[in-house]
């Protein structure tokens, strides 16, 4: 157990300046957004929202309902617009505003979709995509090897410390998130109801701090997921540091737009890992592709295992040679 | 008296890349013992290293230290080890301090701040602590790395080529440091190089590796039999030899000198027997043999074969 929290502290030393480098840049990009926001409002537009959304969804599901008549039901997009419309229904009968007003939904809404397809990837690749082959291609993987600890310790310590830094970084952008939401919007809002969909597509509600536990929950999955491909490439590719790199960027960010275009002709194309990060927008009606949930969490989890186990035999067999 | 082993290699084996690296070594290293593991560049001292450290498994053969198996108890074997193998691993852009930190914090076992201030004070870096290892000199950071071998307090440590790349000062300087660590502290040193001057004067025993065989082991005690070095001038060399010769002594043409075995009451006869026939001595000295007469003659006596 030291030898896994010594491992996470030490990379940690190791790699806080980046921490600090992302977390710097993102706050930034988001304030830039704040004040470009406050130069161009519109002040002319005072509207009651009250009535506004409801009248705004009407029109929506207006133009949805028509738009799913007109696919295929083997149509990708089919499942989407026709969980969209549940939802939205769902919505107006309860009641429920879409865009919630507190400064959790400043949360809720960053979890799903850019963030976690390309912005987490990004920081976790930023992070992480270096935590072998940095030390391998330095020749200071030494002082691990040196160390007591046997190599599956290395492993599960050095790919526990991408994870928890990962996550903290998520956790910091959350926040950040949090405290612009209050400072726009004055309250938390911990309990604005959400219309999601479980795990069985049937419409549920829930309040906006559950959501929030639950959109946590599940990026750190995403996070797991991400981590373990990450950890394994540059484990496997350890003895250029630069290539590694390039090899998380490509397979994790680059590989499911390639993908995407051959994903008609070729549905088998669809199991690939990254089309289902984004698992938590199945809860929200928005997910990309024709799989539930279970087929996301046992892709993912397949996934996971078989980085694990195919890291771990690499580095039980590797010869540390030159 | 029995000494107990630190390490013990038995009949190892090693093939990369469709050569055969190491081919059937053994060696062991005794308690408090510095130990020479001499060969030339390529002959395979960095790839024993390797095994011994259980960086690389070997094919064949097993390496025990401290009476664990490095396979089988690799935990409890490498507690009991430190070392440096080929360049000292560093990260340049943390500080001293911090280098050492990141190998406390993996040590598995509790280190506090008396031990790693006396780890530095051993290597004569606390100065430069703070400094970041990327501004240290190629020497520095040898020392830090032996600093960060020792914060465990092993029995023994492995030294790959300590002194290669320094400069006299510096090989000088590394050298005391072994001897006072062993001297204080009683641990066993196990050192490679591929320069024997610089481990003649260091080690209690040496062993001579080449093409991944050992070839001898031995005693620095019992290297130095006496030889006389007769100093004589160069033209004069080849005839000094043949009388040597005739008065039934086996001497060796080292440099400008000729050595050899004698009594030491036979010289002033000797000398003045050279004299009666035209050659002057200039010099005569007291020289062990040398390791590098050893040396040379146990591998060329190898290529020979
Ligand atoms: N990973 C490897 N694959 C193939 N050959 C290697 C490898 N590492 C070292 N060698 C070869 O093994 C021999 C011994 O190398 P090494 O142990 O580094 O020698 P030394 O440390 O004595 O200079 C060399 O001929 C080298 O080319
Ligand atoms: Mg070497």
């Amino acid at each position: 157990m030291e030898y896994i929290y010594g491992t996470v502290i030490n990379e940690w030393v190791k790699r806080k300046k980046r921490v600090y480098w992302i977390i710097s840049v993102y706050a930034l990009l988001t304030f830039a957004l704040l004040v470009a926001e406050v130069f161009v409002k519109d002040t002319s537009v005072q509207q009651a929202p009250e009535v506004q959304w409801q009248e705004q969804l009407q029109a929506q599901l207006a133009q949805l309902i028509p738009y799913k008549d007109s696919l295929n039901t083997s149509d990708p997009a089919y499942r989407q617009v026709a969980n969209q419309i549940i939802i939205a229904e769902h919505q107006l009968a309860a009641g429920v505003n879409p865009e919630p007003t507190g400064a959790l939904h400043w949360i809720n809404n960053d979890m799903s979709g850019v963030f976690i397809k390309y912005i987490l990837p990004l920081i976790i690749i930023i992070i992480g995509a270096d935590v072998f082959s940095a030390d391998i291609s330095s020749g200071t993987i030494k002082l691990f090897l040196l160390s007591p600890q046997g190599r599956p310790k290395i492993l599960l310590s050095k790919l526990l410390a991408v994870f928890l830094i990962s996550s903290a970084v998520t956790v910091a952008i959350h926040l950040l998130s949090l405290c612009v939401g209050l400072l726009r919007e004055k309250q938390f809002g911990l309990q604005d109801n959400y219309v999601l969909l479980d795990i069985f597509e049937r419409t549920i509600v829930i309040t906006s701090w559950e959501f929030t536990l639950l959109g946590i929950l599940l990026t750190m999955f995403s996070t797991f997921s991400i981590a373990c491909m990450v950890v394994f490439f540059s484990l496997i590719l350890g003895h250029h540091s630069g290539f590694a790199t390039l090899a998380s960027f490509w397979f994790i960010m680059i590989m499911d737009s390639l993908l995407a275009l051959i994903k008609n002709s070729a549905p088998i194309v669809q199991y690939f890992p990254t089309f289902h990060l984004d698992f938590i927008s199945h809860f929200t009606g928005r997910f990309d592709g024709h799989s539930d949930f279970m087929t996301s969490l046992v892709v993912l989890c397949a996934t996971n295992a078989i980085c694990l186990a195919a890291s771990w035999l690499s580095i039980k067999r590797k010869n540390f040679a030159g | 008296m029995q000494r107990n082993k630190v390490i013990e290699v038995n009949h190892v084996s090693k093939r990369l890349g469709n050569r055969t690296i190491i081919d059937n070594l053994s060696l062991h290293v005794n308690e408090g013992e510095i130990v020479g593991f001499l060969g030339p560049n390529g002959s395979g001292k960095t790839t024993s290293i390797r095994m011994m450290t259980g960086m690389i498994k070997p094919d064949q053969g097993s390496i025990k230290i401290m009476g664990y198996d490095i396979q089988a108890e690799f935990s409890l074997a490498m507690k009991h080890i430190g070392a440096i193998v080929e360049q000292p691993a560093l990260y340049g852009y943390l500080s001293g301090w911090e280098n050492l930190m990141q190998a406390v914090r993996i040590s598995g076992m509790q280190i506090n701040k008396e031990r790693i201030e006396w780890c530095v004070r051993m290597v004569q870096l606390q100065e430069r602590m703070q400094e970041k290892v990327q501004r240290y000199s190629l020497g520095m950071k040898q020392r830090l790395a032996i600093a960060q071998a020792l914060l465990t307090q092993p029995k023994m440590i492995i030294l790959d080529e300590p002194t290669n790349g320094l400069d006299p000062s510096g090989i000088i300087e590394m050298r005391t440091l072994i001897h006072k660590l062993r001297d204080e502290t009683g641990v066993s040193v196990f050192i490679s190089s591929h320069l024997l001057s610089e481990i003649e004067q260091l080690c209690d025993r040496v062993i001579v590796i080449d093409q991944g065989k050992t070839l001898a082991a031995k005693e620095m005690s019992s290297l130095g039999h006496a030889a006389i070095a007769l100093t004589v001038q160069d033209d004069q060399l080849q005839s000094a030899y043949h009388l040597l010769q005739l008065e039934g002594l086996h001497p060796v043409l080292q440099n400008a000198r000729i050595l050899i075995q004698e009594e030491a009451k036979r010289i002033p006869s000797l000398v003045n027997h050279l004299y009666q026939r035209g050659i002057h001595v200039y010099w005569i000295e007291k020289t062990k043999q040398s390791l590098e007469d050893f040396f040379l003659d146990t591998t060329q006596g190898k290529e020979r074969k």
